[in-house]
């Protein structure tokens, strides 16, 4: 409801002004670079692309490949980041 | 087994499995209502912890997948374009490579190592620091202050540093790629030096302007317009030149370029340029070159330095000169021949350096017997002259303008008595003599230091830069290298003595010897403007002299 939405939006407006989400960002993004999921995912998009005759958009591609993209996410890393944003969002709570 | 005990067994499992049924049942009912009941309150319940951040986790991996897809999906898009330079598709290729683009850190879009391949490094020999092969020259300009003024002065400063901690004048640096460096110069730098010690402080402009100067010429044999102009200034010892000489900051305690001398590689030029103004010293360091060159010449010649602040094309060159000059100077008309070191130049007669002029001069000159007059003449008319010369663009070229300084030394001698150290300078500005002093630096044939004909072929600008110490000897009335730059104004400022500049120095090393064939007048050859271009260079050299004299 609106309250909920209000506070997902108080909370994404203190996550970026703190600097945090670009942290989280950047942690999240060399965890999976260490853990080989990125080129994993690349390779599987080229697949993707390269199977569909058909010209797609970048947004076609991101919808076909998320669901996979996000399966494959390594337990650690997610376990990781789940940790520090729970953690951030309490102390904002 | 009895039929009844089997109807009893079936309606047994029978009943277990309704009631079990009967449980599913009612346990679905009871979900459902749960469900029914969540649902009512899930928009205004606060999202759990854990969904939250589950949301917020889902956003970040959203953001790195877009990254991910479209550079898969640019990466397939090039390739699968055909090649506008050579027309095929991917995996067209008959070696079947794939034309991609690397886009890795550190490394250039093929895959290869951008490093230099060029990466030779070579130390300064001044500051020892160490640079490429493509910007040691730049540096080394800018180092000894032959690039421009604020290097100068940048240089300058540093001279004055560097001079503090050494006493000599003369330290030379390096000359192994000094191709005008040769023995007679090196002879011409010890006299410098025994000068300097002597005559010295000088102070030169910015005390650190003849030091680079007289570096710079001496390692660097012509190029750029003179380093400033190291005048050689000639020893004070004439009472008349004594006040030009100051202006010219002869008596300045601390030459510069004796102090610069040592320390910079060219000490040659510094020497004599102390007193140079800083004017002169400014000018390209030219006087290394003439330092070098006039190494041997330099011997007899009182050569006078004439600095024009802004091209003291003569700089090293002269100042050594000077030094080795001044004392034949004094001797005025004697032409020192003697004094010049015996491997002076061909013509030098007096042991001066023998100019281009001189030469000619000698043909029919008198060893410098006139000099005196010509100095006296060629002081009105050095002004006159010098400004015309200024117009020179000798950047270190014409230097020599010198002005009478024909050949003959005792010509020579005689203004040199006269006017003093200026006095020379203008004369050999005017070329009163009419020896052809005027010597561009095309022609030098050594007059510079009188004798090292072949040193000063070889630094062609340096040589104007040096003052042949013209000393009155042999009509070759040192050579002064005059500064192409400001001949004007270093030509008028000598006429008038200005303390600010230094006039041009002439580099007229005439040796009387050389001459005695020519002209024998002092100023036997009059520096006439024959061909009408307004100077009196070379075209204008071959006339006779005709008046002059003082």
């Amino acid at each position: 409801m609106s309250s909920n939405d209000q506070l997902r939006s108080n909370l994404h407006r203190e996550l970026v002004a703190s600097g945090k989400r670009d942290q989280l960002v950047e942690l999240l993004k060399s965890r999976l670079i260490e853990s080989g999921w990125r080129d994993d995912l690349k390779a599987y998009t080229k697949e993707r692309i390269n199977s569909k005759d058909s010209a797609q958009s970048v947004d076609e591609i991101i919808k076909d490949v998320s669901p996979h993209a996000r399966a494959t996410v390594p337990d650690k890393v997610k376990t990781e980041l789940l940790a520090q944003i729970s953690a951030f969002v309490e102390d904002n709570m | 087994m009895s039929s009844t005990d089997m109807e009893a067994l079936f309606a047994k499992i029978h009943k277990d499995q309704v009631s079990q049924l009967e449980l599913l049942r009612h346990t679905k009912r009871a979900m459902d209502k749960t469900i029914a009941s969540s649902k009512d309150s899930s928009d205004s319940a606060a999202a759990s912890l854990a969904s939250l951040s589950f949301e917020i986790l889902g956003d970040l991996l959203d953001e790195i997948i877009l990254d991910v897809v479209s550079e898969a999906h640019r990466e397939i898009k090039n390739m699968r374009t055909v090649c506008p330079i050579c027309k095929t598709k991917y995996g067209l290729m008959d070696d079947k490579q794939p034309l991609l683009v690397v886009v890795r850190a550190g490394q250039d879009i093929f895959g290869q190592n951008p490093q230099p391949s060029n990466s030779q490094t070579f130390d300064c020999v001044h500051c020892q620091r160490s640079f490429p092969a493509q910007r040691y020259a730049p540096h080394l300009e800018k180092c000894l202050g032959l690039a421009g003024r604020s290097s100068s002065r940048a240089a300058s400063r540093r001279m004055g540093a560097e001079r503090a901690g050494s006493g000599s004048p003369f330290t030379p640096v390096s000359y192994s790629d000094d191709r005008e460096a040769s023995d007679s110069d090196k002879d011409l730098i010890e006299k410098k030096r025994k000068k300097n010690a002597s005559n010295n402080n000088f102070q030169s402009n910015g005390a650190g302007a003849s030091g680079p100067n007289g570096g710079a010429d001496y390692v660097t044999p012509s190029p750029a317009k003179p380093s400033s102009s190291k005048v050689k200034k000639q020893k004070p010892s004439k009472s008349g030149s004594s006040t030009k000489l100051k202006g010219l900051g002869l008596h300045t305690p601390s030459s510069t370029a004796a102090t610069a001398a040592p320390r910079d590689p060219t000490p040659v030029g510094e020497i004599s340029l102390g007193f140079l103004d800083d004017s002169l010293l400014l000018a390209n360091g030219r006087s290394l070159q003439n330092g070098s060159g006039g190494g041997g010449n330099e011997s007899g010649n009182g050569t006078t330095i004439a600095t024009a602040a802004a091209t003291t094309t003569a700089t090293t060159g002269t100042t050594q000169k000077l030094s080795s000059s001044n004392p034949k100077r004094t001797s005025g008309g004697g032409v020192s021949s003697s004094k010049r070191p015996p491997g002076s130049g061909p013509s030098s007669k007096n042991g001066q350096v023998l100019s281009f002029y001189d030469s000619l001069r000698a043909i029919g000159s008198p060893e410098g017997a006139s000099s005196d007059d010509d100095d006296s003449n060629s002081h009105s008319k050095n002004s006159h002259h010098n400004n015309i010369d200024n117009s020179d663009d000798y950047n270190g070229v014409n230097i020599h303008k010198k002005k009478k300084s024909s050949g003959d030394d005792g010509r020579r001698k005689k203004n040199r008595g006269k006017r003093g150290l200026l006095s020379d300078v203008d004369d050999d500005y005017n070329d009163e003599g009419g020896d052809g002093e005027y010597i561009d630096r095309d022609e030098d044939k050594g007059n510079y230091y009188g004798g090292d004909d072949e040193d000063f072929s070889a630094m062609e600008v340096d040589e104007h830069t040096r003052y042949g110490g013209v000393s009155g000897g042999g009509g070759s009335g040192g050579m002064v290298g005059v500064p192409l730059s400001s001949p004007s104004a270093s030509y008028s400022s000598s006429s008038k003595a200005s303390s600010q500049r230094l006039p041009p120095l002439v580099l007229r090393l005439k040796k009387s010897s050389a001459y005695s064939g020519a002209s024998t007048d002092a100023h036997d050859m009059e520096f006439i403007d024959i061909d009408g271009d307004g100077d009196e260079d070379g075209m204008d050299v071959l006339q006779t002299p005709k008046k002059k004299k003082s």
